[in-house]
């Protein structure tokens, strides 16, 4: 009896450890895995997901917007009709032209395989599909095919101001990310915060109310309002295309600037791409040539080096250049005009009209090297413009008090300076707003749901006084009347402009074929409405300026002064 | 023989059997009320998950013509569409000189 006693006893003893033990394991030892389990049953935690902001135009119209789009996936486990099947269906949906029987045949033999992956049960069929392809995919109800919402990046325009506006891709964790132009400048603003949303749910799916509830609303990413034109960037675009093509360069810059308040009125730049396929393209085209591209800017120069003189008060308009009566010897080097022909005793405006080297010699000679130095330094050369562009280079120049002689006399013709687009039409701006500096800005406002920032113009100091601005236009006024390019001038409107022509530095020396040919002028030269800047890169038709960027520039002036209501003098 | 009756105190049994009622009723009471609530609440619920669900298929409506918009105000497209119907810029321009009278009154 006892002995019974004390079996039971010890069987009772171990079923209580047993029990403890059980007890213990799921309590304890499972508890957090079990209570993450039954939260995940009735809490919904969920991402709010928002939109990026629209890159608007001056009018209020999209330059860039965020639209709609889809991830096809299959989620293997769901799926009944057979992966052949599943992608012949699939495929003809899938490439651009369904009559492109090739790419239909490649599009389901890359369906197929990624159906017949093994050891995948959930798996991404294609990417950024319209809604309409996913309503015909609906439509067919094929089991086991779902979908995911993207965002995309809608441009109107297409791939105008593709080099200006960026690209959105995405980072390393695939989130979206504004790359380049205003997308990567931006982007912080662009993008605004997803919120999130902790919810508890009953079986099925629906709210409880007196359940633990949390939401963090989400910010929408806030508009920029540029100071883009819609018409003068796709008049840009299609005669800088056009340009090109009839000079047979290489590539091209065109840039549009307002001078009194630095407004960027449109700016474009070839080979581009498109942005909406941005990874068909090579990198090289991702950067702006027109901030990033650095160029020596040969005589467009003139115009800052003669400016500068005016301010120092070491020449007048009408001051003679006595060295002019032929080339002139730097050191070891011998300086020649451009067509070897020679103005003895030239006033500094014949010095200007004939983009004379010998006589800018003269000219940088009597500013001296240091003082040169202050005042390209002062005109923005060598240092950021702070544009609102994501990737602005800034080539170095040549440190103060280490200017040799032959550096100050090629300096003054606009050899052995490099500049980017954007540094030079900012320092040619100065002399267009009468001597004060203007910062360029692209973006106007930024706006976002309940509020407004409006970005005000960034006014500099006074480089040169507006005499000595007044001087240099009116020489800029002379040159495009009875320079070079005096056959394409518009007669009867008030242009002031300058050509350059520069040689491309290849390996040390100077290559003799290829030039980049470029002009930059302001119109109406008193009251001027915009600049603008032209540069072609290897002309074939014409190594000159005057052949070629600046018909193309009165060109496209024209088109501008009509726009602008600009009237001729007479 | 006078019988003897033992009062019964009305009192005593009204005051029991009220207070079983008011409890019952007091129960049956809060019984009705959660079950209200409890339906009310999962009403609101389903009231909730449908204006969720309405909020998304609006956004989801506001986004497709919003895309419509955006691909309907391109410039670009705009030119190309005038071409092709025959719209040409007009290269004529007539300047007015400030000052000069025009269209003026006898």
């Amino acid at each position: 009896m006892l002995t019974r006693l004390r079996l039971i006893s010890i069987f009772f003893s171990l079923t209580y450890l047993a029990l403890i033990a059980r007890l213990f394991y799921w309590q304890i030892y499972k508890g957090m895995e079990l209570s993450a389990q039954a939260r995940g049953q009735y809490q919904k935690e969920s991402t709010i997901e928002t939109s990026r902001g629209d890159i608007l135009s001056s009018g209020s119209s999209w330059l860039a917007a965020s639209g709609e789009a889809w991830m096809v996936y299959a989620a293997l486990t769901d799926v009944t009709d057979s992966p052949k099947v599943i992608a012949e269906k699939l495929a003809p949906l899938f490439v651009e032209d369904p009559d492109d029987r090739n790419s239909v045949l490649a599009e389901i033999d890359r369906v197929y395989s990624l159906l017949t992956k093994d050891g995948v049960v959930w798996i991404s069929l294609k990417s950024r599909v319209k809604s309409e392809v996913k309503k015909k995919i609906e439509e067919m109800g094929i089991k086991g095919i779902g979908f995911e919402f993207q965002e995309k990046r809608i441009y109107p325009e297409a791939s105008s101001a593709a080099q200006l506006l960026g690209f959105v891709g995405k980072d390393k964790e695939g989130k979206d990310k504004g790359y380049f132009g205003l997308e990567g400048y931006y982007d912080v603003v662009l993008s605004g915060k997803p919120g999130f949303k902790a919810q508890e749910k009953d079986a099925r799916g629906i709210p409880m109310l007196f359940g633990t509830n949390r939401e963090v609303l989400a910010i929408k990413g806030a508009n920029l309002q540029t100071h883009i034109d819609k018409f003068v960037q796709l008049t840009l675009d299609k005669e800088l295309a056009e340009g090109i093509k009839k000079y047979g360069a290489s590539g091209g810059v065109a840039v549009v600037m307002n001078p009194e308040d630095g407004s960027i009125l449109g700016m474009s730049s070839f080979p581009s791409y498109d942005a909406v396929k941005y990874w068909d393209f090579g990198d090289e085209l991702f950067t702006n040539p027109v901030i990033s591209s650095s160029f020596e800017p040969g005589s467009v120069f003139k115009i800052i080096v003669m400016a500068s003189a005016l301010d120092a008060g070491v020449i007048e308009p009408d001051s003679k250049c006595d060295i002019c009566s032929g080339p002139v010897k730097v050191d070891s080097y011998l300086i020649e005009t451009w067509n070897q022909e020679y103005f003895p005793d030239s006033s500094m405006t014949d010095v200007i009209i004939h983009s004379d080297n010998v006589g800018m010699v003269y000219v940088a000679r009597k500013v001296g090297s240091d003082a040169l130095y202050d005042y390209v330094k002062s005109f923005g050369i060598g240092g950021l413009t702070s544009i609102d562009l994501q990737g602005e280079a800034n080539p170095a120049l040549r440190e103060k008090g280490k200017w040799s002689g032959i550096d100050l006399a090629t300096a003054s013709f606009g050899q052995g300076v490099a500049v980017t687009p954007i540094q030079l039409i900012t320092a040619a701006s100065i002399i267009a707003n009468k001597g004060v500096k203007v910062t360029p800005q692209v973006v106007d406002k930024i706006i976002g749901d309940n509020w407004e920032e409006d970005i005000k113009p960034v006014k500099g100091k006074r480089v040169i006084s507006e005499k000595a601005a007044n001087q240099i236009t009116a020489m800029m006024v002379e040159a495009a009347k009875k320079g070079e390019s005096k056959w394409t001038y518009l007669r009867g409107f008030k242009v002031a402009g300058k050509t350059g022509t520069a040689q491309i530095p290849i390996e040390g020396h100077y290559d003799n074929e290829k030039t980049i040919a470029s002009f930059i002028g302001f119109a109406p030269y008193d009251d001027p409405e915009f600049i603008m800047l032209i540069t072609l890169r290897q002309p074939t038709t014409s190594p000159w300026a005057s052949e070629t960027a600046a018909p193309l520039w009165y060109s496209i002036a024209k088109d501008f002064f009509d726009y602008y209501r600009i009237q001729p003098e007479n | 023989m006078t019988r003897r009756f033992k009062p019964i105190t009305n009192r005593t049994l009204r005051f029991s059997l009220s207070k079983k009622v008011v409890c019952g009723i007091l129960i049956s009471l809060c019984f009705i009320v959660q079950i209200f609530f409890t339906i009310e609440t999962s009403a609101n619920g389903a009231q909730i998950a449908n204006l969720e669900e309405e909020q998304e298929r609006l956004s989801k409506e506001n986004r497709e013509l919003e895309e419509k918009l955006v691909t309907s105000t391109s410039l670009s497209d705009l030119e190309k569409r005038a071409e092709d119907l025959g719209f040409s810029n007009d290269a004529r321009f007539y300047y007015l000189k400030k000052g000069e009278a025009f269209a003026k009154l006898p």
